[in-house]
């Protein structure tokens, strides 16, 4: 590592970095708070397209704090953020996606060392690919009555098993489940899992809220553990989602024969 | 399958360093190092390689015929070659297609590649989409699941949980500090435990982004040769003693019942250890290669293959036996937590259980001589390969 460079060399290029065009519209301020020998604290605050960098916190949006030499390691791509973040080194506090955007607001960090390297050429690309799937007769019948409000299951004629969502034949015994019951519509939570970490909705390629609340479910009139998979009302409080729970689900006005004709479950309350 | 032609053994394994950052390469050029190790170790040339046997996971970089893009650095031009994709299980299904193709008697030298550029596409997403796009796809959060870190807080209290899980994730850092080609190497000790387990961002539930593996770039590559040919390669080459591959249903949800349905890992060692009269695994089996995706994966596991019932899965961690050094020595490694590509991840398994075996896993090798070694691969909704390998040529 470069022994010359300091902390305060690289938060005072921060001026010279700026990426004009992406910060012209932006107004946030970052907060770095170093430790160790080199460290201190500063405010590199953007307005609009020009960049002040201030001693000290000055109220910033999001605070990013970690040790001298990781901050060095991290401005030169040696230390992978989510790494740092996942060890304990980084720790970012208050709005993160501004500190997530800030890696482009700025130009990478250069050692100037006279020597010019030719960058490595990175192609972005984004594949969107329309698709269309056939539901089959079974799970066809089963979406179809999702628009009447009723969960459907089919029974397995030889151990008993209750489908749901359905298939032909029973994936256990083989045989074919053409019995159809009527499950429902309240149930029992058995597991609930809270989301955090925000991916994308397939169906729709947005980003998803969250945290949102998937949860297992074991409708009555269904056979454990034969649960149905679906989700619990986002704004339910974490510590009610008690193994046993009895749920509701919460359908949709608008019905078009698919998973999002139930809205998602929520706790029945005494 | 101990209906075989003839014996097989593992006689080289060639490993990328494994990164996030593999941006100075592309795809078969990131293989080809891997390739150029894997000759090194054997003094093989391509010219002794009968077959290939090519597998990732193409729904993360979105390329259908990676095989054919990468010819020019796999060498396979002008020889038999095969593409498979497994899921997470990928990297094992193809050492036991090489297994086949070798103790069939079709080929005598088969060269196997794993590999993944995780950098290249969305991992997640595509995970995501493994699930039925009629129902699942909607709900499916990648490969998170928080779900056994909440069973196992209900099962053993939210303190020895906690604490075995972080314990778990630690052991493996230690153990990726030995392995230079590891990818997460993050110098955690014990102290820091009670700090990350709480204050680690949480991913799914319990489940923080300490808990869980990474997304690496890298490849690996396994040579397998004939009984006859084998010792002539290496001095001391890892036999294929048995491996077994268990499926079940696609449906997740009867996994999450209030009954607790048996796993897959339980029934593939049931099947494997009875087949093999392994009756105590953990004092017969000098080392374990296990696929753990999450340190709380990884503990419930030990349950699993070990065919424990209480809690001396717990105690193994907490004893820290699965130390390098320890009594029953878990991933030296380093294990998936820090390196995952995934195409090649449960091919790694193998490969290292097979480095132990020959003596040449450098400074993460394990002390005592290594002479039965177990590896797994897992992927998809719940699938299992479990194999053995052994110092000593199996008897027909």
């Amino acid at each position: 590592m470069d022994k010359n460079l300091t902390v305060k060399d690289i938060i005072l290029s921060f001026k010279n970095r700026a990426n004009e065009h992406i910060i012209k519209d932006v107004v946030c301020s970052l907060g770095y708070d170093i430790s160790g020998e080199m460290g201190g604290k500063w405010t590199v605050k953007i307005d609009k397209g020009k960049v002040i960098i201030e001693d000290g916190l000055n109220d910033p949006d999001v605070v990013i704090s970690m040790n001298d030499e990781d901050f060095i390691s991290f401005t030169l791509g040696k230390l992978d953020p989510v790494n740092a973040i996942s060890a304990g080194r980084l720790k970012i506090t208050g709005d993160a996606q501004i500190a997530q955007q800030s890696a482009k607001f700025f130009k990478k960090y250069q050692i100037d060392n006279g020597e010019e390297r030719e960058e490595l050429v990175r192609l972005r690309k984004i594949l969107s690919i329309p698709q269309r799937f056939s539901t089959g007769e079974v799970m066809g019948f089963f979406l179809n009555n999702l628009k009447k409000k009723k969960i459907m299951a089919n029974k397995c004629p030889k151990c008993g098993r209750m489908q749901c969502p359905p298939r032909e034949v029973c994936a256990i015994c083989k045989v074919e489940a053409s019995e159809w019951v009527e499950v429902g519509p309240e149930g029992r939570l058995t597991v609930a899992d809270i989301v955090f970490y925000a991916s994308p909705d397939p169906l729709t390629g947005e980003i998803r809220k969250t945290p949102y609340i998937t949860a297992y479910i074991l409708l009555d009139g269904c056979e454990d553990p034969d649960t149905f998979w679906h989700e619990i009302d986002p704004d339910t409080p974490h510590e009610k989602l008690k193994r046993g729970v009895r749920v509701r689900p919460v359908w949709n006005e608008k019905r078009t024969g698919a998973i999002t004709d139930i809205k998602y479950f929520e706790l029945v309350e005494d | 399958m101990r209906d075989r032609k003839r014996e097989v053994a593992i006689v080289g394994v060639g490993q990328t360093k494994y990164s996030s950052h593999r941006e100075d390469v592309n795809q078969p050029e990131m293989i080809s190092e891997a390739i150029f190790e894997a000759l090194e170790q054997t003094s093989l040339t391509m010219d002794d390689i009968d077959c290939i046997v090519h597998g990732n996971m193409e729904l993360f970089e979105m390329i259908y015929q990676p095989d054919l893009w990468h010819t020019i650095g796999t060498g396979a031009s002008g020889k038999e070659c095969l593409r498979l994709t497994t899921g997470g299980t990928t990297g094992a299904t193809l050492v036991c297609a090489a297994d086949a193709l070798v103790a069939s008697g079709m080929h005598d030298i088969v060269m196997a590649i794993g590999f993944e550029k995780l950098q290249e596409g969305h991992t997640t997403g595509g995970i995501t989409n493994m699930a039925d796009p009629l129902w699942g796809r909607k709900l499916q959060s990648g490969a998170l699941v928080g779900i056994t870190a909440t069973q196992m807080i209900e099962e053993f209290g939210e303190e020895r949980a906690k604490k075995a899980s972080i314990d778990y994730r630690i052991i493996m850092d230690m153990h990726a500090m030995k392995n230079p080609k590891a990818h997460r190497r993050l110098g955690l000790n014990f102290d820091m435990a009670e700090d990350l387990m709480n204050n680690s961002p949480q991913l799914v539930g319990e489940l923080r982004m300490i808990h869980m593996c990474s997304q690496s770039d890298g490849a690996c590559v396994v040579i397998l040769a004939s009984e006859d040919k084998a010792k002539e390669i290496c001095d001391r080459p890892a036999w294929i003693l048995d491996h077994v591959t268990v499926h079940r249903e696609e449906h997740m949800g009867t996994l999450f019942g209030f009954k607790k349905e048996k796993l897959t890992h339980r029934h593939a060692a049931e099947v494997l250890f009875k087949r093999n009269n392994i009756n105590d695994p953990v004092n017969e089996f000098d080392v374990f290669e296990m696929y753990d995706p999450s340190s709380w994966w990884g503990v419930d596991w030990l349950r699993e293959f070990l065919l424990f019932d209480g809690d001396e899965h717990l105690k193994l961690v907490e004893n820290r036996e699965i130390l390098i050094d320890g009594k029953f020595p878990v991933n030296p490694s380093g294990g998936v937590i820090a390196s995952n590509p995934i195409g090649a991840t449960a091919m790694v398994r193998f490969a290292e259980a097979a480095l132990q075996i020959m003596g040449k896993a450098g400074e993460h090798q394990v002390k005592k001589e290594v002479n039965k070694a177990l590896a797994s691969g897992f992927g998809g909704t719940f699938w299992t390969v479990l194999g053995i390998l052994t110092a000593d040529k199996p008897e027909r």
